[in-house]
This record gives C-alpha cells, structure tokens and sequence, in this order.
C-alpha cells in the first residue's frame, strides 16, 4: 500500500527546520535528538518541552515552540523513523523509514543534465547540513543500506566527499548506493578523491539512455553527456569502484535497447549489474508524455532480446518497476520487488493475480496508461 | 574510422574494426556508408557509431573506449608467457603416425632431463612476470619419467609458495598409468591431457601400439582417471586423419560416451613424423574443411537435443568474434603465441619459443631456439630470436593479413609459415594456414549471422556454459 511521505500540520509560530527521530514515548534517552509523536485522545505529557519538536495528531491551542498539530493522520510514523519538520510551512517529510529497504540521502536538487524523463526535474537547492544530520541520528540503529540521490548528488563535490567521509565514520556497516549520471567522474582527479575516503561499499548506479550520444545526450537534453558519463564508467572502473547501469525504458531508447545491451557487453562488461527500469510517471514525465510513453507491451521483445543478450553473456541483470504481466515469462525471473513501498500500488483487475506476491505493482502515481495491458496471471505458463 | 571489409554470402558486406567489433550491411548500404550517404537517423548509421566504425567528433572519450577494448583483447601479452612447456623426458612406447614431436625408444639413455636442467627451467619459469602460469608436461611419454615429473611438481610447489599460481597438466597417452601416478594427479591437483583420436577403428589405425588395443586402454585409463580425479581433471585431445574424415559423427559419440564436454577437432601439424607421413595419412584444406563443417554441424545438433557439448575451436574463435575479451589460445594469437604466450624447456637443457619450434629443432634445424636453461630470462625473450618472431608475428601488420577482415580475430603463426614456406611472414594466398582459417572464418560468421537465434544461443552456450538456459523464476504460482 502507498505511504504518505509527506504531511502538514499547522503551527503558531515559525521555526528553523528540524531533523529528528520519531518516538512515541517519553522514556527516551536522547530526547533532545527525538521527535516525539502524541497521537488522537492523548493529552501532551509534561516531558515534552525537553524534545526537539512535537508533533499533535489531534487539534491544539498550546502550539508554541517547534510543535505542529491537527495532522489528518500520523500512522505512517514508525518508532526510529527520521522525519524533517519545516517550521515555516508546517510540512513533516519523512526523511528515513525504518521498516523500507528503499532509503535515501537526498542531498540535491540541482542536476547536470536535463532527462526528458527525469521523475525529479532539477532545483537549485542543497541540503548536505540535513544529510549530515539524518547520518548522524542514524548511527544508534545504522540501517543495512542506504542510498544517495538528488538531482546530481555529485554535483557538490568536496560535500558529497564529505558526504561520503561522514558515512563511512558514522555508518561503517552501512552499505551506500549512489544514483549518480557519472558526468562528473570524467575528471579522474575527483574520482580520486572519493576512492581516497575508503568507504567499503560504496557503488553507483549510473543511467545510460542510449548506445551513441545522439540519441543519449537528446534524451538527457544535454550535449555531450555520453561522453562524460562513458568517461565517468572508466574513470571508476580504474579506481576499482563498483557500478551499476540503470536504463530507464521509454519510446525513445526501446527500439535500440538489443543494441544498448551490445554496448553494455562490449565496452562496460565490468559493471555489476545492468538494470531496466519501467519509467516513473512523475515530474518531466508527464510534460514529455507523447514522446515518451510506450505501452511496456510493445517493447516486450526488444527487453527480451537485450536482457536474453546480457545474461547469456554472463552479465547480471535485472528488471525493475514493470508489472510482472506486463513481461514475457523468459524475463520473470530477473524482475524484482523494486517499487518503494511507499509508491507500490495495485488495481483492481490484480485481485485474482496468482503471482501478486511477486509482482512489483505499479508506482502510485501513473495506473492509468497500463490499465489496459493488466492482465492477472493466474496458472504457470 | 580504420576498418576491414569483405563481401559475404547474400550480397552483403562484414565490417570489422581494430578493436574487435563487427558489423554487416547489405552491399548498397555499404556503399551509401561509404560515401557519406547514409541517413544520420537510420537504424544503420546508429549500428555504426555504436560499434566506432564511424564519428563525427574526436571525442577522448571514444578513443579512450577503443585503447580499453585494443588492451582487453591483447590483454595475454602482459606478463609474458603463461604456459610453461616442459619435456621431462623424450623416450615413449608408442609410435605415432603423425606424432608431432619426436621420440625416442623407452629404454633408449641419454633422453631424460637432468635434475639440474630442471631446476633451472623451475627458476626461469617462476621469475616470469605473471603472476599464473601453467606448467605442462609433454614428452615422449612424460610417465616414463615419473620420479623428476614428481620431484618438479613438488620442487615447484615449495619454490613458488605464495608468489605465484601454477596450474599443473600433464599430456599422457595414459598407457602406463598406475596408483601412484593417480594419486600423485589427485594430491597436487595435476590435470590429465589425454589423446583419443574417436572410436577403435581410428584411434588404433593411428597409434599402433606394440601389445594389445589401445584403443581400449585409453578408454580404460580415461575413465580410471575420471573416477580418481573428476569428470572435469581429465580432458581428451584428438587428431584428425585421413581415417577420421568420414568418421566425424563416431569420434564424436565415442567423446560423448566418455563424458567429455567438448572436443578439439585438430588438424594435423606439418612437423614431426606427421611431415614425413603426409601421404598416408594427411588430407587437403578442402578436405578438412569438408569433415570440419559437417562435424561440428552434428554437433550443434547434439546440442539441439538438449545434450550441452562444444567444439572447441569454434568456442575459441566465437569468443574472439563476440566477446570483448581476448583468448589464451597460443596457437593463433597477434602478436605470435610463439614465445609471448609459450616458451618450451626440453629434456637437454635448450630453451624454444613453442612446441613446435622444438619439433623443428628435432628435425635438425635450431632456428628457434632462445637459449638455455643457463640464460638469464630476460635474455631469452630479448634475445635475437624473439625479436625475429615479434617481427614476423604480428598479424595485423603482415602482407595478406593486414587488409583481412578476419585479422582481429586471427593470428600469426611465424615458425609455421617458415616450415610450411621457408620464410616466416609467409605467403598467404598459397598458405594452407590461411586457406583453412579463411574458411572456418567464413563458416562461423556464417553460423552467427544466418542461423536461427537458437543455434546462435549454442555457440555462446560454448563460452559462457553456466547461463546455456534461461533461468526460471525461484517462486511458484499461489
């Protein structure tokens, strides 16, 4: 089921921005680090003026100081999430969710390139101060993984190295996954530097629209970004840093994917794995709708050719965010729960689905264009 | 950008580049390519950009990919030689019609290698630059000279300790396998190389053994051995004869019989016994081709049915056709594998580029010969000789190579062309080294281009065995 990741509240007074984690009892040790949850019929117990925010399910006259109340609902806020409360708009964004395996740093806004697909489209705003803090409250109960993404992460250079410093001190047993266009490790020297932090699991996952730049550098809107990122590859193959190719599948690049997936094999067959991904009906997708929706349906032979291709070669693959009645039954077993839980969502027509349990569903935010095309699976082929 | 191009069946044109890509396009198509005609959207001039058989900038970027992928496939250069060819002793008690090396009778005095001539080859193999190498045993009849195979296992063992990894091979007709050689394999992981030429009929026309069949002692020893050490720690070589042409679907089933996953099909070589015995025994580049096609064609079949089994010399020149990587197959390399992949110590202490270059020395003429044991390493593959070698060996420089499609999958064979042609770079058009590799060339691009994706997905089957199926998902309806 989707989860709200963000909700508002009102407030009496404006407040700086506050990071913190959420508790729902006063018997806490670090309350000063704490957000403390007071849910519908509960009165507000005196220890609250020692936590570092309040948040009020119910209605409130006593909102002074950083607490906000009158939430519709506060259910989706488990005991060790981390949540960002903007005292100037009274949104609480839940930051960190413990039960996800989906978590990440979101440490810009800003970006290099300008996908027509971007789910995220780029903003010029940093938040490294925030990413700092959520690593540090992290550090009681460090989580088995975690992502950075933005915008560009990367784009922030000497912070996203400090970035990287600060997770390998804090969450050394914290495996990172950085989304990243790898535009920016063209410069070798910069590469070098995020080797030198050392950090034992560090990977990125590195999006290849294309397998020649015209087409690569149209669907990122920017000139010469295959060759910065194809740079970026090398540069981080030769400093022995791991990555992953991401492909996010659209009209665009469908009919070139069994030659994509020869690019992949015969210039970047040291990557870890090769990913494709279902696009994400967000952001620029909507403005770019007509030129990039393909029912999934319709590529289902170029997928099949390209990861058939991939796998047969002896490369990893993977298949993320696309239903699975929507891939031929050769590709089942490379699709993976992939969709945030709390972007997942089912139809109706899956009710009767036999493979439901496995299936990734669809993001919340675009049923509609499949509809037609779901169909539920209900015996083996 | 620089690359090679033939015309091939069906009015089309193969397209290959420096770096190991191909591509193929219908003639017209090729000829709009190459007037600058093609449309800059169509699905072609993307096939081509992609591949780097064209640019529109000079991009870093793009010469930086093609340097990675010249360095991968020529990636068996660095270090110098992997395969450490050692001749313990020259006697054997069997005579070979074709035996490509020489012998000597098994009781004959004077073909052993000394402990000292060992050691030294032991020294000079392990201040070799790679960090792996494989020490193989030939002969004459390595088991003949079981006690010093021993000794320089274990001598090897204790002096290579953590420096280097040695793989262990010794090439046995098996026929004077006991217990103590089988746990001798067993104990230092030493691989059996074997030679089974198919079923009786041929095996024994070609190896005339004094005493009873041997056909059906290397079967019996082949198998001992699989029960000893593994399916996998014995592996069977044969040799094509004239009485093997017409016998191609019987060889291979005798291999299948065996439990053998593959099988070489090997032509014979121009030296040794096998020069003198031609008539008898030798067949012409059609005639092989001939028993080659239809050979591995019935292979290919086999594996239709569902019974996984490779040819493997076509798995060979696949990989090099598809895949990025390059191959350790000393035999057909560019830069020759004669002395940059292979170097060979013999039983009197001289140092060769290649078994073959050994087998020449036999027939009486050293040309290509490094040294000694008693050089310095460096010496060796400095030496004069090795430059002459690396002169004559690189393919894609060589007269009748360097305009050939095929050369970044081909190699150099210098010591042949010198056997075969009395000079090393050689004459292609009359090279029956060329005929063949022209023509299995032809048969493979052939079998990747025209044939069903099913069979195509065999012959990657070869290089890659683990992923021959597609996997099925590890959950169950509910």
């Amino acid at each position: 089921m989707a989860v709200p990741i963000v909700v508002r509240g009102r407030f009496a007074t404006p407040f700086s921005p506050i990071v913190g984690r959420i508790s729902e009892t006063t018997n806490e040790a670090e309350p000063a680090e704490t957000v403390l949850v007071v849910k519908r019929g509960h009165s507000i117990p005196s220890e609250a003026a020692t936590f570092a925010a309040v948040l009020i399910e119910d209605e409130c006259s006593h909102l002074t100081g950083p607490r906000v109340g009158q939430f519709e609902s506060l259910d989706h806020l488990d005991e060790g999430d981390i949540v960002l409360i903007d005292g100037r708009d009274g949104r609480v964004r839940t930051v960190f969710r413990r039960s996800s395996p989906h978590n990440a740093l979101f440490l810009t806004e800003r970006c290099n390139n300008n996908c027509l697909m971007c789910s995220q489209p780029p903003r010029d705003n940093d938040m490294l101060e925030t990413c700092l803090r959520i690593v540090a409250l992290l550090k009681r109960d460090a989580p088995t993984h975690l992502g950075i993404t933005g915008g560009e992460p990367t784009l922030l250079g000497s912070a996203f190295v400090r970035l990287l410093e600060s997770l390998r001190a804090e969450l050394p047993e914290t495996s990172v996954t950085v989304l990243s266009n790898a535009r920016t490790f063209a410069d070798a020297q910069f590469v070098r530097s995020i080797l030198h932090v050392g950090h034992p699991t560090l990977k990125f996952s590195i999006p290849l629209h294309a397998d020649v730049p015209d087409l690569h550098d149209y669907i990122a809107q920017s000139r010469g970004a295959f060759d910065e990122t194809i740079a970026g590859f090398y540069n981080l193959e030769s400093a022995g840093l791991e990555s992953e190719v991401r492909v996010v599948l659209h009209a665009l690049n469908a009919p070139r994917l069994p030659s994509l997936a020869e690019y992949i094999y015969r210039k970047l067959p040291f990557v870890r794995n090769v990913a494709f991904m279902g696009l994400e009906v967000m952001g620029y997708v909507k403005k770019n709708w007509n030129v990039l929706w393909i029912n999934p349906i319709d590529y289902s032979g170029e997928l099949r050719n390209a990861v058939e291709h991939l796998y047969r070669r002896g490369m990893t693959v993977s298949i993320y965010n696309l239903p699975l009645c929507l891939l031929p039954n050769e590709l089942w077993s490379f699709s993976y729960r992939s969709i945030s839980d709390h972007k997942q969502t089912f139809i109706e027509t899956c009710r009767p689905c036999r493979a439901k349990d496995h299936c990734t569903g669809f993001f919340s935010s675009g049923t509609k264009a499949y509809a037609a095309s779901i169909h539920p699976l209900v015996s083996p082929p | 950008m620089p690359l090679r191009f033939g015309h091939i069946a069906g009015d089309r044109v193969l397209l290959t580049s420096p770096s190991g890509e191909y591509a193929v396009l219908p003639r017209t198509k090729f000829e709009d390519f190459i007037c600058g005609r093609l449309d800059h959207e169509s699905p072609e001039y993307f096939d081509l950009k992609a591949r780097h058989f064209l640019t529109h900038t000079s991009s870093a970027t793009l010469l930086r990919v093609l340097a990675s992928q010249i360095r991968t496939k020529k990636e068996f250069l660095r270090g110098g030689p992997k395969l450490h060819i050692f001749v313990p002793t020259l006697r054997c008690n069997q005579s070979c019609g074709y035996c490509q090396a020489s012998r000597a009778n098994a009781d004959a005095v004077g073909f052993d290698m000394t402990k000292t001539v060992a050691s030294r080859a032991i020294d000079l193999m392990l201040s070799s630059p790679s960090p792996a190498v494989t020490m193989e045993f030939q002969g004459g009849e390595p088991l003949l000279a079981f006690d010093l195979v021993r000794w320089m296992v274990t001598e090897t063992k204790k002096r290579a300790a953590d420096s280097k990894t040695v793989s262990y091979v010794i090439c046995t007709s098996l026929n004077l396998l006991n217990d103590e050689h089988l746990s001798f394999f067993k104990e230092e992981g030493v691989f059996v190389s074997t030679s089974l030429d198919g079923p009786a009929a041929v095996h024994d026309k070609n190896r005339p053994l004094a005493g009873p069949s041997s056909h059906s002692a290397a079967v019996r020893n082949i198998r001992r051995c699989q029960e000893a050490l593994g399916e996998d720690r014995v592996s069977a070589l044969m040799t094509t004869t004239r009485h093997s042409l017409s016998k191609g679907k019987e060889i291979v089933d005798e291999y299948i019989r065996l439990g053998q996953r593959s099988i070489f099909l090997r032509e014979l070589n121009p030296y040794g016994y096998a020069a003198k015995t031609t008539k008898s025994i030798g067949y012409t580049v059609p005639e092989f081709i001939r028993f080659y096609r239809e050979t591995l064609n019935y292979i290919i079949d086999i594996n239709r049915k569902g019974t996984f089994f490779a040819e493997g010399y076509a798995s060979i020149l696949i990989k090099k056709i598809i895949t990025p990587f390059g191959v350790g197959f000393v035999d057909l390399q560019s830069p020759t594998g004669e002395g940059f992949g292979v170097v060979l110590y013999n039983h009197d202490g001289a140092v060769y580029a290649s078994d073959e270059a050994r087998m020449l020395a036999e027939m009486g003429d050293r040309t290509f010969q490094l040294g000694t044991v008693n050089d310095r390493y460096l010496d060796l593959f400095l030496g004069e000789t090795m430059q002459q070698l690396a002169a004559a060996g690189c393919a894609e420089a060589l007269p009748g190579c360097a305009d050939c499609v095929y050369v970044p999958y081909c190699g150099a064979d210098p010591i042949r062309h010198y056997r075969t042609q009395a000079d090393l770079i050689g004459h292609r058009p009359t090279s029956s080294f060329c005929n063949k590799q022209t023509e299995i060339f032809k048969l493979l691009f052939e079998l990747l281009n025209d044939s069903s994706q099913e069979v195509v997905n065999i012959l990657v089957s070869w290089i890659v065995p683990t992923r021959r199926q597609m996997p099925k998902p590890s959950w169950q309806f509910q």
